[in-house]
């Protein structure tokens, strides 16, 4: 198979994925070459499209939560977090307030890991092999609490309608203040390796570079937009969860260029393990989710010895959570942006519309401004710096 | 800006094409305007009121209701916090809105989906091709009447895929 042609002009047209090693995920770029210089980018999405969107259509409300595991599958916690907001939202209820910084410990471990992703195959398309290895150490060090915690890494699906599924076990809350502690360190030594490093200066500084204006034309939210030196983070705009009982510094660049990403995604892990420790120490006591038959499921023991919670259980499972008609939006601070979830309810168990808006989608759209007149090394760095994940991109 | 000032806003904002609210509690704002005018009414809210990003713009299809197709742009004004909904009917034997992407390059991808998913056509619209389907798929598949386990390609029909064979065949 040919994979490169030249036209009369002498330009040439290259093929890059959606199965290559620097492309993350099933994405594809059709560059436009003059020489090294990139005249022109069209990418190509939905090879990960799995209809998520009409899926949900024909499942009851809790069913959805493990297809929001696979939207942005790097950190699913946080997009069972949009969907449950959004459906708390129609149904007017109060999360308790334990769940809801059990909520924040778990999202802001999964940002940690997300910008760890982010960072480690961004330096290492960059060459840097050594980061990568101790990024992914963290990584897995968070994965295995995960797995701990609720007994998956990867699709967690641990945040429920009205709450989260169940308490953690006891010695978690030693192991995540551990792993907080561990991750000022990772980062500090991380970013002695990268931060004053020449090659990896050449290689981001001054490269990609958009103004705050541009940005906020094209949708970018999250570290993208933050690079630009736009201070915009939903947790301190819109708090949601109980984020207003943290203190916390959101971090902005100046130029928006890729080695500014890098930066803002290092200084916001700090910040991340900043609310952790603050969240395990004011844990509050009490229940971890709403005590309410027609939202909750009811204890299991109970399912087996009394009927009221029977019925409850079999009219959950059955039905579905009945949500009032209606339309809400919520919307969370996800590592990569803006993460929200429009539901349309008809008023049953299932949603008449489920609209997820992706970061990664208004982000991605503008991948050919960002790469104009740079070379096709910088293809590599650019797409590392924006953390694309090709399943909350296509859904 | 509370809902009043905001609901007064859209209200000056698009005179006579304001069709209509839409009591919704998330937003402070959730407008009906008609579609001649939408364009114009996004751009003077952009330009003049300071609502910057366009965050979200989606197509709905509400069959079995009579007025099915509907697209929705979701507005955020950075400065204040603030967040409004302007909506469009869309009639469904001629499903065409005017683009807004020549003049908001942030609407591109959106109006794109909303295309490939719904078959609302964005007039003036300078690349409208499908987004997430592949080129030549046949239909839309987030209308209500395309159905869910998807349509067979003729070449795959009476093939070892074939549902058929396996009698679940709707």
């Amino acid at each position: 198979m040919q994979f490169w042609e030249k036209d009369e002009d002498g330009r040439m047209i290259i093929n890059v994925g959606p199965s290559h090693p620097a492309m993350h995920g099933t994405l594809r770029v059709i560059v436009e070459l003059d020489g090294e210089v990139i005249l022109r980018a069209d990418p190509e999405i939905g090879y990960l499209h799995r209809g998520v969107e009409k899926l949900a259509e024909h499942l009851n409300y809790q069913a959805i939560i493990p297809y929001t595991d696979r939207l942005n599958y790097v950190s699913s916690l946080m997009n069972n977090m949009a969907f449950c907001l959004a459906v708390e939202k129609l149904l007017e209820i109060e999360v308790p307030k334990r769940a809801q910084y059990l909520r924040v410990i778990f999202s802001e471990f999964a940002r940690i890991s997300d910008h760890l992703v982010c960072v480690g195959t961004n330096v290492v398309d960059l060459g840097a092999l050594t980061p990568f290895w101790w990024l992914y150490k963290l990584r897995e060090d968070i994965y295995e609490l995960f797995e701990m915690t609720f007994g998956a890494r990867l699709t967690h699906n641990y945040m429920r309608i009205g709450g989260v599924s169940a308490d953690p076990p006891r010695d978690f809350y030693a192991r995540a203040k551990a792993l907080a502690e561990e991750t000022y360190r990772v980062v500090d030594e991380t970013s002695a390796l990268l931060t004053d490093n020449r090659i990896f200066l050449k290689r981001t500084v001054g490269v990609s570079p958009i103004s705050p204006e541009e940005a906020i034309e094209w949708g970018f939210t999250g570290p993208v937009l933050r690079a630009t030196g736009y201070e915009w983070d939903l947790r301190k705009a819109e708090p949601y969860s109980s984020y207003d009982d943290f203190d916390f510094d959101i971090p902005v660049g100046n130029s928006g260029d890729v080695f500014d990403r890098y930066m803002v995604r290092m200084e916001e892990m700090r910040q991340s393990a900043r609310i952790i420790q603050q969240a395990l120490e004011g844990l509050p006591e009490g229940p971890w989710i709403v005590d309410d038959p027609t939202v909750a499921l009811p204890v299991k023991d109970d399912v087996y010895t009394k009927i009221e919670s029977l019925i409850h259980h079999f009219k959950i499972v059955m039905d579905g959570i009945q949500v009032p008609a209606g339309e809400a939006y919520a919307a969370v601070e996800a590592a990569n942006g803006e993460l929200g979830f429009h539901i349309i309810s008809d008023g049953t168990g299932k949603p008449r519309r489920l609209r997820i808006r992706p970061p990664c989608f208004a982000i991605y759209q503008a991948f050919n401004r960002l790469l104009q007149g740079h070379l096709v090394s910088d293809l590599v760095a650019v797409l590392g710096s924006l953390n694309i994940v090709a399943g909350e991109l296509d859904r | 800006m509370d809902r009043e000032s905001a609901k007064k806003l859209v209200e000056e904002v698009a005179g006579e094409a304001l069709e209509g609210f839409l009591e919704t509690g998330d937003v402070l704002a959730d407008a009906f305007v008609s579609r001649d005018k939408i364009v114009d009414v996004l751009l003077t809210l952009r330009e003049e009121k300071g609502f910057k990003m366009l965050v979200d713009l989606f197509g709905v299809d509400r069959r079995p209701d009579e007025e099915r197709l509907e697209v929705v742009y979701l507005l955020l004004n950075l400065k204040e916090k603030a967040r409004i909904r302007i909506r469009v009917k869309v009639p469904f034997d001629d499903p065409v809105v005017p683009s807004l992407t020549p003049r908001w390059k942030g609407a591109d991808w959106f109006e794109r989906e909303a295309y490939d998913m719904f078959g609302i056509v964005f007039k003036g619209h300078p690349d409208l091709r499908r987004l997430l389907m592949w080129e030549g798929f046949d239909g839309h598949p987030l209308r209500k009447d395309f159905p869910l386990k998807g349509k067979l390609l003729p070449d795959q029909r009476y093939s070892r895929n074939d549902p058929r064979r396996h009698g679940w065949e709707a």
